[in-house]
């Protein structure tokens, strides 16, 4: 009896520490993890199945989608929710145009300074309204994620006449390595001068294999000193692309995406079903005739202000645009 | 009696070595700041405190007070402004130290011209400074608005915490 009891003495206190070891366990994990400050999403206007342009009226075409793909100056874990103004900035904005039926990838890239209506937020995370803001601060005013996406959303939508947008990724700055070295990294001719200072094999054309950090170098690298540097750069990002999608049309299969995915995972974010994206990535492997001519960088009118650049957009010019790719005449 | 002893411990050493794992923090981005500073008006010559600075020297309970504004806490809590109850923050507050032409600190009147990227026209906006000299918090005199340059011209009484606010 005395065994018995000693026993289950020792049995009880064993237990009762483990609960006690679990129960700290669980503290220590919630206290690390940052609450969003976000209590609202933004406003989202009623999609628009019809434009009218010039008089004609034009109806959406079912079978492109908008995909938004967003570049984001930041390097944390895209799965933790940032405090509102402090979500990083989306330094590349891509809007691809996925033509399903045709199997056809058209990019509209639209420049970080571009002016346009931006939710924004104050410091508690409560939406505040709209203003007239660089698009880039959209996805900052967010809170790093879900919300940052649905505010970038909201701003290109707006920005093009209330265009449905689909879905959008977003990946930042720690992605880049293993998304450009996943395909052996990418050779490209280096495009305009100044990178050098980044990396001393960057020379005005001559041609380089980004590997490891030189993508990150490459893709980053602007002049702030000189004005409109932002706009420089885009013309890097288009250089990189049309390297990178000649490169995967080596790769077929699913399970390269796959494995990129994987290693990238805290470091995108998207409203994309897996599947999608794979079907995505099928069609950039798959597009022969994907070149830079196929990416179409927004025109318009650069202004430089006291501290910012700011880029006006050319609207007629980007609604064609916009037109052409998303719509269809009655 | 041993080994069931043994077992336990080891399920016990696991557990918490897991937890430990598990509890570990992610890696985050610094956070960026969102009001800036054009720069000082007729003559004046300020700055932004050099980050990590901002706080220096401040009294714990100011301190406290910035904190708690910063997320986004009540300001006339944190202020003991009972005329701010309805306001909340824009942004972040700003450490802003008035110095001479030399960069020297210099606790004088200055006008400030600050940027403030999330300004939305058909707000009450406002701002308060904690003064460095007077040791209190109230509000400042706006001596301009505009919304298209999203500028904020305000007059501080020498080195100051200053906040935005709005409702």
């Amino acid at each position: 009896m005395r065994v018995s009891i000693k026993k289950c003495f020792v049995i009880s206190l064993l237990v009762v520490s483990t609960i006690i070891l679990v129960a700290i366990g669980i503290w220590k994990n919630n206290t690390g993890i940052i609450k969003t400050t976000i209590n609202e999403n933004a406003e989202t206007k009623p999609d628009k199945t019809y434009i009218v342009q010039d008089g004609k009226k034009y109806k959406r075409k079912s079978y492109v989608k908008a995909i938004l793909v967003l570049g984001i100056d930041s390097n944390v874990d895209m799965h933790y929710t940032q405090d509102a103004g402090s979500g990083g900035q989306a330094d590349s904005i891509g809007l691809i145009a996925w033509d399903t039926a045709n199997n056809r990838l058209d990019m509209i890239m639209i420049p970080r300074d571009t002016m346009t209506q931006i939710p924004v937020t104050d410091v508690g995370g409560n939406i505040i309204g709209k203003t007239l803001q660089h698009i880039t601060m959209a996805y900052a005013f967010g809170d790093g994620n879900e919300i940052s996406g649905e505010f970038m959303k909201e701003a290109v939508s707006e920005l093009f006449e209330g265009l449905s947008i689909d879905q959008y990724l977003s990946v930042n700055t720690s992605a880049i390595k293993s998304i450009n070295d996943a395909i052996g990294g990418v050779e490209l001719v280096i495009p305009y001068e100044g990178m050098e200072k980044v990396d001393a094999s960057f020379v005005k054309g001559e041609k380089v294999l980004l590997k490891g950090d030189m993508a990150e170098k490459f893709l980053r690298y602007r002049d702030t000193d000189s004005d409109f540097s932002a706009m420089t750069r885009i013309e890097a990002h288009k250089v990189y692309l049309a390297a990178y999608q000649k490169k995967l049309r080596q790769f077929k299969g699913d399970s390269l995406v796959e494995k990129i995915l994987k290693e990238i995972s805290p470091y995108y974010y998207t409203d994309m079903q897996k599947d999608m994206i794979l079907k995505l990535a099928a069609c950039a492997m798959a597009d022969e005739s994907f070149n830079e001519d196929r990416m179409y960088v927004l025109e318009g009118e650069n202004k430089k202000t006291e501290i910012y650049d700011e880029f006006y957009m050319d609207k007629d010019m980007a609604m064609n645009k916009i037109i052409d790719l998303f719509y269809a005449e009655e | 009696m041993k080994k069931i002893i043994m077992a336990i411990l080891s399920c016990v050493l696991v557990i918490s070595m897991a937890i430990t794992s598990f509890g570990a923090p992610s890696i985050q981005g610094a956070g960026a700041k969102t009001i800036g500073l054009f720069g000082a008006l007729d003559k004046g010559h300020a700055m932004i405190a050099p980050l990590g600075a901002e706080t220096t020297g401040l009294p714990e309970k100011v301190v406290a007070s910035i904190k708690s504004i910063n997320e986004g806490k009540s300001i006339s809590e944190a202020t003991g402004l009972k005329e701010f109850a309805e306001y909340k923050a824009l942004g972040k507050t700003v450490a802003i130290l008035t110095t001479d032409a030399t960069g020297k600190i210099l606790d004088v009147p200055t006008k400030l011209s600050i940027y403030v990227p999330n300004m939305v026209e058909g707000k009450d906006i406002k701002v308060i400074a904690y003064t460095n000299i007077t040791g209190l918090w109230g509000p400042t005199q706006v001596l301009g608005l505009n919304y298209q340059k999203k500028s904020l011209d305000i007059l501080i009484n020498g080195s100051s915490t200053i906040c935005v606010v709005y409702k």
